[in-house]
């Protein structure tokens, strides 16, 4: 059963670059919620905003009742949300989408974040087992020092963190991609690798094509306009490739694609199959 | 709370809207199906539709836009895959259609007809969304009249045809509805409208204009469904911003006999079961012993009607054949 959560604010942060962080006492949903997953949070009672918001899962602390959520304001809503208070009461609608898959034993899980992006990456890397989290590499772009640092300290146990920013002002100067293929030329052990990735489209259409230029298997969490987040309204249409093996609500385009729902089929896509647009959208 | 509509009894007067439910499945993880009056399934289409490129959805002030383009399974899929869970949901099922040409929606009614479960169809002639088959069918009474018709002929299921506003005259719409044979009307369907992005100087939608629904639109509804009920004989379901259980009576005073919930299922996954709860509570308060009592209620002084609302009488709803 799906239900709409009354959470409060029980500690809210406002980051440089726009960003903001949002700390939940939600005790019910914060147990059922994994990686991958997001919630529909609604701004404000009443028609203004209209929509709710969809945010990623950022982590979670289910002994303590606590869920969060990273995010940047980029217009009405999210500026609203931005100005949000401990204290604050907001309604949530969840755990909804699908997860992150596991990786196998001995595989290396690499996680590719851009800026907020970040947020169901680290969920996957907290959820799992201390021993475990060795297995995984964490890199992350932003766009600046100031930024970096903010998000840095957001997650206190991130394992085997790399930084990079757009204006070299700290870590690694350029983009997080260069970390991935750089690691991934070096991986001298041999171990199996896939890809984990979310963050602005071109960033995660060229870990796509990294992974495709290494054979490698990647999952990538994808952000739509959505209205409704619960499967109703079919407004969040992702264009894929195809699976032969499932079978798909709507019939193929014209041009051999299918169309699948954010909120349904995603937020998790295998992004070998998804169709990134000549600019590197969706 | 129960009441009746084109033959068909309904346990409530709540239904949830075409294209707000899709075929059940993803709202039954919230609440038990069987608590609304009746589930309006997403359009179907004779053959199956991936609908139109994003973005597909937009916010505005007190609603939203949308251009999804009609995306459904298909008439096949529907029965194979969306019926049987549909049969199994204990609320009355009515069944959207529509076509491009006559022919369609003709051959959806045919095949749709002795399909174990359906209450009754819902003629989609007026989706804003499709290059056929949408408004040029719902904006004049002709075109109108003879697609209804001809869906007439095809079925003996009880029809309603859904109306759109984007028309100068909708009564004249629901008066060649009537004179076709359809046991109801519902409306309003979506008003066409546009964003756009000042930045890019383009369109925010990829269809370029799209249907406005929500809270927006409530007032035009209101004052259509207060000009058709007026108007036909037939009863009226109507649409267009419910959100609450006031609306949903405000409706029902203006001569709607069912009300369908549609954008509010968007922003709270329970607003249709709240609207039940919230008229239930309303009929007790005052002391109301029918919710068919409030029909057609609303007072207007006489120099502002030209004539009285006509309420449907019962001998009237059932099928001539």
């Amino acid at each position: 059963m799906l239900n709409d959560y009354e959470a409060v604010v029980a500690q809210a942060k406002q980051l440089p670059g726009r960003m903001f962080f949002l700390e939940f006492d939600a005790p019910e949903l914060a147990k059922k919620c994994g990686p991958g997953e997001f919630v529909m949070v609604q701004v404000e009672p009443g028609t203004d905003p209209f929509l709710r918001r969809a945010f990623s899962l950022f982590y979670t602390e289910p002994k303590k009742g606590k869920l969060t959520i990273l995010g940047k304001s980029y217009g009405f809503g999210t500026a609203l949300l931005r100005e949000k208070k401990a204290g604050d009461r907001l309604k949530l609608v969840g755990p909804l989408g699908n997860r992150f898959g596991r990786a196998k034993k001995k595989e290396t899980t690499l996680l590719v974040a851009g800026g907020v992006g970040l947020a169901p990456l680290y969920f996957y890397q907290q959820a799992l087992a201390k021993n475990l989290r060795k297995d995984t590499h964490l890199f992350l772009g932003a766009r600046s020092k100031a930024e970096a640092l903010a998000l840095k300290k957001l997650m206190p146990s991130a394992a085997n963190l790399q930084l990079a920013t757009d204006d070299g002002s700290y870590g690694y100067a350029g983009r997080v991609t260069d970390l991935l293929e750089t690691w991934l030329e070096k991986n001298e052990n041999g171990r199996p690798v896939r890809i984990l990735s979310c963050g602005p489209d071109g960033m995660m259409a060229k870990t796509a094509e990294i992974a495709e230029k290494f054979g490698l298997p990647i999952e990538v969490s994808l952000e739509t306009a959505m209205a409704c987040g619960w499967g109703i309204c079919i407004g969040c249409a992702v264009k894929s490739l195809p699976d032969e093996k499932m079978e798909s609500e709507f019939p193929k385009t014209s041009d051999g694609y299918i169309y699948q729902r954010a909120c349904i089929d995603g937020p998790v896509f295998n992004g070998r199959q998804v169709a990134w647009e000549a600019d590197g959208s969706t | 709370m129960k009441i009746s509509f084109a033959g068909v009894e309904f346990a409530n007067p709540v239904l949830v809207a075409s294209g707000t439910f899709n075929y059940g499945e993803e709202m039954a993880r919230f609440y038990p199906l069987s608590k609304l009056g009746g589930i309006v399934t997403k359009s179907i289409t004779l053959k199956a539709r991936s609908g139109h490129p994003y973005p597909r959805t937009y916010e505005t002030k007190g609603g939203m836009l949308n251009a999804i383009g009609l995306a459904n399974p298909g008439i096949e899929k529907f029965l194979s895959k969306k019926m049987p869970f549909l049969r199994t949901l204990g609320t009355r099922l009515v069944v959207n259609i529509a076509g491009s040409t006559i022919e369609e929606f003709v051959e959806l009614a045919h095949r749709l007809s002795d399909v174990e479960g359906i209450d009754a169809l819902e003629v989609n002639i007026s989706c804003p969304n499709v290059k056929e088959g949408g408004l040029e069918f719902s904006a004049t009474p002709q075109p109108a009249f003879r697609v209804l018709s001809a869906v007439r002929k095809a079925t003996r299921l009880p029809l309603v045809a859904k109306l759109s506003p984007n028309t100068a005259d909708i009564a004249a719409i629901a008066q060649a509805a009537e004179e076709a044979g359809m046991e109801g009307v519902s409306l309003i369907n979506t008003l066409v409208g546009m964003a756009v992005d000042l930045k890019t100087k383009k369109p925010i939608l990829s269809n370029v204009t799209g249907g406005l629904s929500g809270p927006a639109i409530k007032p035009v509804a209101l004052a259509m469904v207060y000009t058709v009920a007026r108007r036909v004989r037939i009863p009226v379901m109507a649409i267009g911003g419910i959100c609450g259980a006031t609306d949903a009576l405000e409706f029902m005073v203006c001569g709607a006999t069912l009300v369908q919930v549609g954008t509010a299922n968007f922003t709270d996954p329970k607003a249709a079961p709240k609207v039940v709860d919230g008229i239930e509570s309303y009929l007790k308060e005052q002391k109301i012993s029918s919710v068919q009592n409030l029909v057609g209620a609303l007072r207007v002084p006489p120099e502002k009607e030209s004539s009285p609302i006509k309420l449907p009488k019962l001998d009237e709803l059932r099928v001539q054949t």
